[in-house]
C-alpha cells in the first residue's frame, strides 16, 4: 500500500537463434523494462543488428516522408505478429522504391511549381514597382552612379537592416511581404557598394535576378510574368488533385509498412544493445516480482526450456531500480498530485494514501458547506464523462466535494447559511478552537512525516540516518523537546530547568551530526571542515531546522483560518443578495458559482501546498524513474 | 486584486520550487567538493552526495570531463523542466521556450559536427540527453550527411526556416557561424516576443529576467563581435538585437563604433554593477568573459533576492531557473578546476556565487 510495487531483476541467458522470438514475445507482454548496459562489447552480431536498427530507421524516414507528403495519418495498425526482419525489409524496400518513384516525383514537381510562383510572385512586384518607368529593363542593370540590388530578406530583419545601415547614405523600398519574407529594392552610391552588399548580407537577403530573357519595357515583362504566374498556377491546381489520387492508391500499404518498419526497428535496437557472451545472449532487466512468473513462462515457452533464467530482488541500497506504483484506480487522481511533485524512488514510501486521505480531510475542512460541497462533487461527477487530463481529477474533485460537504454537516452550514444544526462548531463562532484544532491536525501531520522518514531509512538499513538526520529521530526529538516540552512547561508539568536539558540533549545531537555520522561510519569524527567553520555552519543548520519546525507547523493553521474566509465569503454573497431586491436569487447564484469555483481553486492550492512543503519537505524527495517495460510500436499486450 | 490572482496562481509552483530548492547543492556541500583532493574523488563526491550524473562515473576508468560536463547540463535540464507542469497557457509557453535553450545548444552542436563531418556516434555523444516533447528527432537529424540535408530533416520545427534563410550566407562563408547568429536571433527574439505577451506583474518579472538576459547576452555578443570577429559595424548591428530592456539599437550601434565597455556597461545597468571596477587595465580579450562572469553573478543575486521578496510570483519559478543555471555552471567551473588540479581559492575567483566560503 505503502511501497511501490516489489521489482526483481531478471536476468535471462537466450541462444541466439531465439533471441528474436523472444524479444518479441516480451514486448506482447510488457513485462520486462530491460536495463541499459554500459560498454557492451562489439562484435559482428551487434554489428549486424545495429545495421538492421540503421536501415530499418532510414525505411521509417522514408515512410513517414512519404505519409506525410500524402497528407496521410496512419491508422492504429493490427499487432504484425509475423515479423522477420530480412524478409521484411526487403519487401518494405521494394515497396518504398515504387511509392517513392511516383510520390516524391510528384513532390518535387511541386515544390518546383511553389518555388517558381514564389520566385513570379516577386518578379511581378518588382515590375509592378518599375512599371511606370519607361526604359528598358535591361538598361536598370547597369546604372552609372548607383549601386542597386533586388533580393528577398526575412522580413523580420528589415528593421535591423536599416538600423544597421547608419554609415552610408542608402534607399531600401520594401515592396512586398510574401510569406516571411520581403521583397527589397536597395540602392546606395556606387562608392559604398562594399558596405552595403555585406550589411545586406548579413542580413540574410537572397538576391534575385531578372531572368536573362527578360527584355523590353517594364510593363512588357509584367505581362509576361502574369501569364507564366497563371500557367504555374494551372499546374498546382493539377498537382494538388493528383495527391488525393496518390493517397488514395498508397495510404493503406504505407500505413501498414510503417507499424511493420517501426516495430522491427525497436526489435533490431533493442537486441544491437544486449551483451553477448558466445552464442547467448544476455537480457538483463526489471519485471514486477508478480509477473516474473509470465515473464519467465514466456521465455521458456519460446525457447523449447532452453533458456536459463536467474530471478533476484534488488538489494536496500541498488540505485536506478524503476518504481511501478499500485495504487487502486480510485486513487489515480492523488498519484497524479504525487507524480506531479515526483516519482517515488523505489525505496521510497508511495505517499499517495496518504495525501488522498489528508488532502480530502484539509480541503474539506476549510471548504465546509452542505451545498457547496455537493456542487463542487456533481462537477468532479460530470468530469468522469470527460476525455483527457481534468477527467483524471474527477476522483478528486468528487471526495474533495463530498468531503467539503461532510464538514458542511459538522458545521451546520449550507449556501453559507446556518440551516443545520451544527454537529461540531461554527467556524465564524469558534475561531480560536478551529485555529488550534488545525494546528492540531498539522502538527499530527507533520508527526506522519518523520515516521515516514523513519520507515524509508529503516527500509534501505540507512541507520545513521535515521537516527541523526533533522528529520529523523533526532529532529523527532528535538520537535517534541520543543513542543511537548514547550507546553508540558506551561502546563506547570516540568520545570523550566529540565525543559531545557531536553532541548539541549536533542539540538546537541543534531549539531554533532556530522562528526557523530562520520564516527560512526568512518571511525574519526573529524568534519571535514575545521572545528570552528563547523560550529557556525552547524548552528545555522540548526536554527534553519528550528524555525521550519515552527513553520512548518504554524503553517497548518491556513486550514482554520480559510474555514473562517470561507463562512465570510457565503455570508457577503447573502448580504449582497438581500440587498439586491428582486434580483437577490442571481446575485446568489452568480456569487455561489464564485464562490466554488474561485474559492475551490485557491482551497486546493494551499492543501496542495501544505501537501507539498510543508509535508512532503519531511520525508519525499520524488527522484525515482518510473517503470516503462519495454513494447513495441504495433505490437499490443497478447 | 490582481496581487491576489496572482498568488493563486502561483501559490502551486511557488510551493513546488518552494520544495526543489533545498535539493540544489548546500553551501556546506561545496565546500566539501571544492575541497575534492582530484577530479575522480570529485566525481564520486557528486555521486555519492547528490545521486549527480551517476551514469558517467560509474565504472569509468579515467575521469571523462568532457561527458560530465555535458551530463552535468542534461541533468540540469530536466531539473529545469520540473515546475513547468504546474505553469499555463501564456506562463508556460514563456518558460517552456526559455527551456528549449538546452534544446538549441544541441541544434548549434549538431551544425558543427554535421559541418565538420564527424561520425553520426561522435555527434550524438557530444549532445544533452533532453526528454521535451515535441523532441526533434535527434537520430535523424546526427546522420545528417550535410547542412542542406540536416535543415531539410528539422522541416516542421522552427530551425527550419531560420536556417533556411541563413543557408546562402553559410555556403558564401563556408562556416556555421551565420546559421548560428540566425538561431540565436531568432530563439532571442521569440523569447521577447512571448514576454510582451504578458501583462503587469508577469511581465514585470519577465523583463527583469529575461528582458535583462537577453540585454546581457546581446551586448555580449555585440563586444565578441567587435573584438574576436572583427566584423563591421553594420554586420555587429545585423547580428544583434534592437529591443531589448535597456540595450536597444543605439547601445549596439555605440560597441558596434568602438564605445569602451565599461562606458556601455553603466549605460545600460548604471553604475551599480558589482564587480565592473576591476576591469580597468584589462586587455580587450580577456573583457567578455569577465563581463559574462559580472552578469552571471548579477543575476544570481537577482534570483536570490527575488525568492524572498517576490513570493508567488513569476519571479520564483524565474529565480529557480537562474540558481539552477548559476549551479550547473559552476559546478562545471569546479569540475574544470579540479581537472588543472586547481585547489579551491584557486577556483573560487571563477564561481558565479561565493561557494563554499
Amino acid at each position: 500500500m505503502f511501497a511501490p510495487e516489489r521489482m526483481a531483476e531478471v536476468t535471462l541467458f537466450i541462444y541466439e537463434d531465439a533471441i528474436q522470438p523472444v524479444i518479441l514475445e516480451l514486448a506482447r507482454l510488457g513485462t520486462l523494462q530491460i536495463e541499459e548496459e554500459d560498454g557492451a562489447q562489439e562484435d559482428a552480431r551487434q554489428v549486424r543488428w545495429m545495421s538492421a536498427a540503421g536501415t530499418y530507421g532510414a525505411l521509417e524516414r522514408r515512410l513517414r516522408e512519404l505519409l506525410e507528403i500524402l497528407a496521410i495519418m496512419p491508422d492504429e495498425a493490427a499487432a504484425p505478429d509475423d515479423i522477420d526482419l530480412e524478409q521484411d525489409q526487403q519487401r518494405i524496400a521494394a515497396l518504398l522504391d515504387e511509392a517513392e518513384r511516383v510520390v516524391i516525383g510528384w513532390r518535387r514537381e511541386s515544390d518546383d511549381v511553389l518555388q517558381e510562383l514564389e520566385r513570379l510572385h516577386f518578379l511581378i512586384e518588382q515590375m509592378r514597382l518599375l512599371a511606370p518607368l519607361d526604359a528598358p529593363v535591361e538598361q536598370l542593370a547597369n546604372l552609372h552612379s548607383l549601386y542597386l540590388v533586388v533580393g528577398a530578406i526575412p522580413s523580420a530583419n528589415l528593421a535591423r537592416i536599416q538600423t544597421a545601415l547608419f554609415r552610408i547614405p542608402f534607399v531600401i523600398i520594401p515592396v512586398h511581404t510574401f510569406a516571411t519574407r520581403t521583397l527589397v529594392i536597395a540602392a546606395t552610391p556606387k562608392s559604398y557598394a562594399t558596405i552595403l552588399e555585406r550589411a545586406l548580407h548579413s542580413a540574410f537577403l537572397q538576391p534575385i535576378a531578372l531572368p536573362d530573357d527578360a527584355t523590353g519595357r517594364p510593363s512588357q515583362v509584367l505581362a509576361d510574368l502574369e501569364r507564366q504566374r497563371g500557367a504555374a498556377q494551372t499546374r498546382l491546381k493539377e498537382l494538388q488533385g493528383q495527391r488525393s489520387q496518390l493517397a488514395g492508391r498508397w495510404g493503406e500499404s504505407l500505413g501498414n509498412a510503417l507499424h511493420r518498419v517501426q516495430a522491427c526497428r525497436v526489435l533490431a535496437e533493442t537486441i544491437q544493445r544486449l551483451p553477448v557472451q558466445g552464442n547467448i545472449y544476455v537480457v538483463t532487466g526489471w519485471t514486477p516480482v508478480a509477473q516474473v512468473a509470465d515473464t519467465v513462462d514466456a521465455a521458456q515457452k519460446i525457447t523449447n526450456g532452453q533458456a536459463i533464467i536467474e530471478v533476484l530482488e534488488p538489494e536496500a541500497e541498488r540505485p536506478h531500480v524503476p518504481t511501478q506504483l499500485t495504487n487502486p484506480r480510485i486513487l489515480k487522481g492523488f498519484e497524479a498530485l504525487v507524480l506531479n511533485f515526483g516519482i517515488p524512488g523505489y525505496q521510497e514510501l508511495d505517499p499517495t494514501w496518504i495525501v488522498a486521505l489528508s488532502f480530502v480531510l484539509m480541503y474539506g475542512l476549510m471548504f465546509g458547506d452542505v451545498a457547496h460541497g455537493l456542487l463542487l462533487a456533481a462537477t468532479g461527477a460530470w468530469l468522469t464523462t470527460r476525455k483527457g487530463g481534468l477527467a483524471r481529477l474527477s476522483a478528486v474533485l468528487i471526495s474533495a466535494g463530498l468531503s467539503a460537504a461532510l464538514f458542511g454537516v459538522f458545521y451546520g452550514t449550507v449556501l453559507g447559511m446556518p440551516l443545520l444544526p451544527a454537529l461540531w462548531l461554527r467556524p465564524a463562532d469558534s475561531i480560536l478552537t478551529v485555529l488550534l484544532t488545525t494546528l492540531a491536525g498539522g502538527i499530527a501531520l507533520l508527526n506522519v512525516g518523520f515516521v515516514l522518514f523513519a520507515v524509508a531509512q529503516w527500509r534501505i538499513r540507512n541507520w545513521p540516518r535515521l537516527a541523526l538526520d533533522k528529520n529523523g529521530l533526532a529532529g523527532f526529538c528535538l520537535y517534541w523537546a520543543l513542543l511537548g516540552g514547550g507546553y508540558a512547561m506551561w502546563r506547570g508539568m516540568l520545570s523550566q530547568r529540565l525543559w531545557f536539558i531536553f532541548v539541549s540533549i536533542a539540538a546537541a545531537i543534531l549539531l554533532l551530526r556530522e562528526p557523530l555520522l562520520l564516527w560512526l561510519t568512518e571511525g574519526k569524527p573529524k568534519p571535514r571542515e575545521t572545528w570552528t567553520e563547523y560550529s557556525v555552519l552547524a548552528f545555522f543548520d540548526l536554527f534553519e531546522t528550528v524555525l521550519s519546525f515552527v513553520g512548518n507547523s504554524l503553517s497548518f493553521v491556513r486550514l482554520g483560518a480559510f474555514a473562517v474566509a470561507h463562512e465570510g465569503m457565503s455570508q457577503i454573497v447573502l448580504r449582497m443578495a438581500g440587498l439586491g431586491g428582486g434580483q437577490g436569487w442571481l446575485i446568489i447564484v452568480i456569487g455561489t458559482v464564485f464562490v466554488v469555483a474561485f474559492e475551490g481553486l485557491i482551497v486546493g492550492i494551499q492543501t496542495l501546498r501544505l501537501e507539498y512543503y510543508e509535508f512532503f519537505g519531511r520525508f519525499f524527495r520524488g527522484d525515482g524513474s518510473a517503470f516503462k517495460p519495454m513494447r513495441m510500436p504495433g505490437i499490443g499486450r497478447s | 486584486m490582481a496581487a491576489f490572482f496572482q498568488a493563486a496562481r502561483y501559490s502551486a509552483v511557488s510551493a513546488r520550487v518552494h520544495a526543489l530548492l533545498p535539493q540544489l547543492v548546500q553551501p556546506i556541500q561545496w565546500a566539501i567538493l571544492l575541497d575534492a583532493p582530484d577530479l575522480t574523488s570529485l566525481f564520486a563526491l557528486l555521486r555519492s552526495l547528490y545521486g549527480l550524473p551517476a551514469q558517467i562515473l560509474l565504472g569509468e576508468a579515467k575521469p571523462d570531463v568532457v561527458r560530465a560536463e555535458r551530463d552535468l547540463k542534461s541533468h540540469y535540464a530536466v531539473a529545469a523542466r520540473r515546475p513547468l507542469n504546474l505553469l499555463y497557457n501564456r506562463q508556460l509557453e514563456l518558460l517552456d521556450w526559455f527551456w528549449r535553450r538546452f534544446e538549441l545548444d544541441n541544434v548549434k552542436t549538431l551544425l558543427r559536427a554535421v559541418h565538420h563531418g564527424s561520425p553520426p556516434s561522435q555527434a550524438y555523444d557530444a549532445l544533452i540527453a533532453l526528454n521535451a516533447s515535441p523532441s526533434l528527432p535527434w537520430d535523424e537529424l546526427v546522420a545528417s550527411p550535410s547542412i542542406p540535408a540536416l535543415i531539410e530533416r528539422l522541416a516542421g520545427f522552427w530551425y527550419e526556416r531560420t536556417l533556411r534563410d541563413a543557408l546562402p550566407q553559410y555556403h558564401r562563408q563556408q562556416a556555421v557561424f551565420p546559421l548560428e547568429v540566425a538561431l540565436d536571433l531568432a530563439y532571442h527574439s521569440t523569447l521577447l516576443d512571448l514576454v510582451n505577451q504578458l501583462r503587469g506583474a508577469e511581465h514585470a518579472d519577465a523583463d527583469a529576467f529575461l528582458r535583462a538576459w537577453v540585454d546581457a547576452q546581446n551586448i555580449l555578443w555585440a563586444f565578441r563581435y567587435r573584438f574576436y570577429a572583427q566584423l563591421s559595424s553594420e554586420e555587429i548591428l545585423n547580428y544583434t538585437l534592437h529591443h531589448g530592456l535597456r540595450a536597444d539599437a543605439e547601445v549596439v550601434r555605440a560597441i558596434a563604433m568602438g564605445a569602451p565597455l565599461a562606458d556601455v556597461v553603466e549605460s545600460v545597468w548604471g553604475a551599480g554593477l558589482a564587480g565592473i571596477e576591476g576591469f580597468a587595465g584589462l586587455e580587450e580579450r580577456e573583457l567578455a568573459p569577465r563581463l559574462e562572469l559580472v552578469l552571471q553573478r548579477h543575476f544570481y543575486r537577482l534570483a536570490k533576492r527575488a525568492l524572498v521578496i517576490s513570493p508567488m510570483r513569476l519571479a520564483t519559478v524565474l529565480a529557480y531557473e537562474f540558481l539552477l543555471d548559476s549551479e550547473m555552471r559552476d559546478l562545471t567551473a569546479v569540475i574544470e578546476g579540479k581537472s588543472y588540479g586547481w585547489p579551491a581559492v584557486q577556483i573560487q575567483p571563477y564561481l558565479i556565487a561565493e561557494r563554499g566560503q
